[in-house]
């Protein structure tokens, strides 16, 4: 077996038993580090695939600042109010995230995909060029669908005590 | 640390940055010299930060009117190798309540992406040795945000593992001060790679080297990426997630040993990656002094550049530890005001100026810099005029109040 595809499977083994993991655990904790570990796992196989920057991306984004807001938010829940993780709807699940592989199987099995250390290195120089010319109108959408999330998330924050415009500030 | 012969020796089609320790052996990315390189590193980064402490413990001390370590060694220089010995052979415990799997790791993820940031280093070049970089990756900038950034979950299971009310506040603050700090250091660092036009560490300096320094071209981006850096870190005055006399010690109370080691160790290695990457990023990494190229000196620059670099390196290192010493610690709430209603603001001004001077030209980016100072000037006046009282003006009053006056009234003693 080649070198590259070795390290993929590597990876990919990894991300998928951290992923299953995330559903078995039954310590909320574990299963959101698992998370993050299936995570930066997926900012390797995008490093496998030469795309560099798009695997910064991931890990500093999924990796870095997701994960940690996740856990953040786990720990501000006290254990005794943080519900045991059971499996009773386990067979709902499994067949929702079944349709969804098939349905992504489908879709992936319809194109042509790269594979692992074969393909072309684009630089940034190119990724820039692209994301400004080519496809500058869905990059701009995707800075204004994020604006509005952005916009959401705080009037959803400061809408906590009704009558006030502003949320009280949190006491020093 | 290679020279350029050996990182040319990677595979085209490999990213040049590979060593990402586990992946790179496996498809061929991590050769001999590499593995040679990244040893030095790491002995460099472990004596750096014995010197480190040992420095930080005679500024401590002469700050204080003391005198510091003393004893072992001449001007107790061998304190800290005796203090990583004693480290080493303590006992390493773990509580009771402490969680058994994730207790034990989280001093390794605190510790390995410090140390795998140092990789895109541009150290600078040495006569005989050649070009001291590791990885001279056209992605630089990207990747020494993103690599750091893991280390907040490396405190954060730190924190929730050991079982302590005390760690777990001290994760608490990790998060809202790394989340806070991260956006205006990576809004500064806008400024840096709009003016280099490459996010390459080695491009940033040598461009540095054609059109003067950044940070006389990036004064406010260089303020704002400075402090930034130390409030990540966790250094005094923003010290707040270990803040010993509130928390204890934050994440780390329960930890005992070398595994307490392993945290001090990512806290002195991050002093000094910062200190580096402020000196290749705002002070012109290896040249000697700004314009030296023009007169005719660069090639001292060239031959021992390395050791600039380590010198303006080791007087950002003392300016960390002189603010330790010299200012008291902020409040969280003062904290989070600091990163987003001060750094936040002042860095999008930076790179709105940045904009100015590469569009339009050198004289409306030098009047935007002077309606900046002179906002800020105004800024300042009101803030003082509607300040409330300072301290010393409510221990003056309190004074005042406690003196008996003709009436027989004052504070009971």
């Amino acid at each position: 077996m080649e070198l590259s595809a070795l390290a993929f499977y590597v990876v990919a083994g990894v991300t998928l038993v951290a992923a299953l993991g995330v559903v078995v655990a039954r310590s909320v904790v574990y299963a959101a580090l698992l998370l993050i570990l299936s995570l930066v796992m997926t900012g390797l196989i995008y490093l496998l695939l030469l795309a560099d920057f798009l695997a910064l991306i991931q890990i500093l984004v999924y990796g870095g600042t997701v994960s940690i807001l996740l856990l953040f938010a786990l720990m501000l829940t006290p254990p005794e109010t943080r519900p045991e993780l059971n499996h009773r709807g386990w067979a709902l699940g499994a067949v929702a995230s079944g349709a969804l592989f098939v349905l992504l199987l489908v879709a992936s099995l319809a194109d042509k995909w790269p594979a692992a250390g074969g393909t072309r290195h684009i630089s940034l120089v190119d990724l820039g060029r692209a994301l400004f010319s080519t496809w500058a109108v869905p990059f701009e959408v995707a800075s204004v669908v994020l604006l509005v999330a952005l916009l959401g998330a705080l009037t959803i924050a400061r809408s906590t005590t009704p009558g006030s415009k502003i949320a009280p500030r949190a006491s020093a | 640390m290679t020279n350029n012969a050996a990182s040319e020796l990677t595979l085209q089609a490999v990213p040049s940055w590979m060593p990402a320790f586990l992946v790179a052996p496996m498809i061929g990315g991590l050769s001999l010299a590499d593995l040679i390189a990244l040893v030095v590193l790491l002995l460099f980064v472990l004596n750096f930060v014995m010197i480190e402490i040992w420095m930080e413990r005679k500024v401590a001390g002469h700050i204080q009117l003391r005198r510091g370590p003393l004893h072992v060694g001449p001007h107790g220089s061998l304190q800290s190798p005796a203090d990583v010995l004693k480290l080493l052979t303590k006992e390493d415990l773990t509580p009771v309540a402490a969680d058994p799997i994730v207790f034990p790791m989280a001093p390794y993820l605190v510790f390995v992406p410090v140390f795998l940031t140092f990789l895109v280093i541009p150290w600078g070049p040495l006569v005989l040795f050649g070009n001291f970089v590791i990885r001279p990756f056209d992605l630089g900038l990207v990747y020494m945000v993103a690599i750091p950034a893991m280390q907040g979950i490396g405190l954060v299971m730190a924190g929730w593992s050991s079982g302590n009310k005390y760690s777990l506040l001290g994760s608490a603050r990790v998060v809202a001060q790394l989340i806070s700090y991260e956006l205006p250091m990576v809004i500064a660092l806008l400024g840096v790679a709009m003016m280099a036009e490459s996010l390459n560490l080695t491009t940033i300096v040598e461009s540095q080297m054609k059109q003067g320094w950044n940070v006389f071209l990036q004064p406010i981006g260089f303020l704002v990426f400075f402090l930034a850096t130390m409030s990540e870190m966790s250094r005094a005055p923003f010290d707040i997630a270990v803040a010993e006399s509130e928390i204890v010690g934050g994440p780390f109370v329960e930890y005992s040993g070398m595994r307490w080691g392993m945290f001090y160790l990512a806290e002195f290695a991050a002093v000094c990656l910062n200190s580096a990457l402020s000196t290749a990023l705002f002070l012109g990494g290896w040249e000697l002094f700004p314009g030296s190229r023009a007169l005719g000196l660069g090639w001292i620059s060239d031959q021992f550049g390395l050791l600039f670099f380590m010198g303006k390196m080791i007087v950002l290192v003392l300016i960390i530890q002189w603010a330790r010493f010299a200012l008291p610690r902020l409040r969280i709430d003062q904290l989070m005001d600091f990163a987003w209603k001060f750094l936040l603001p002042a860095g999008f001004v930076n790179f709105i100026l940045t904009a100015i001077l590469q569009v339009f030209g050198f004289v409306p980016f030098a009047i935007g810099i002077g309606l900046t100072l002179a906002f800020a000037a105004v800024l300042l006046a009101t803030y003082q005029a509607r300040r409330s009282p300072s301290t010393v003006a409510l221990i003056r009053t309190a004074a005042a109040a406690a003196v008996p006056t003709s009436q027989g009234v004052g504070l009971p003693v």
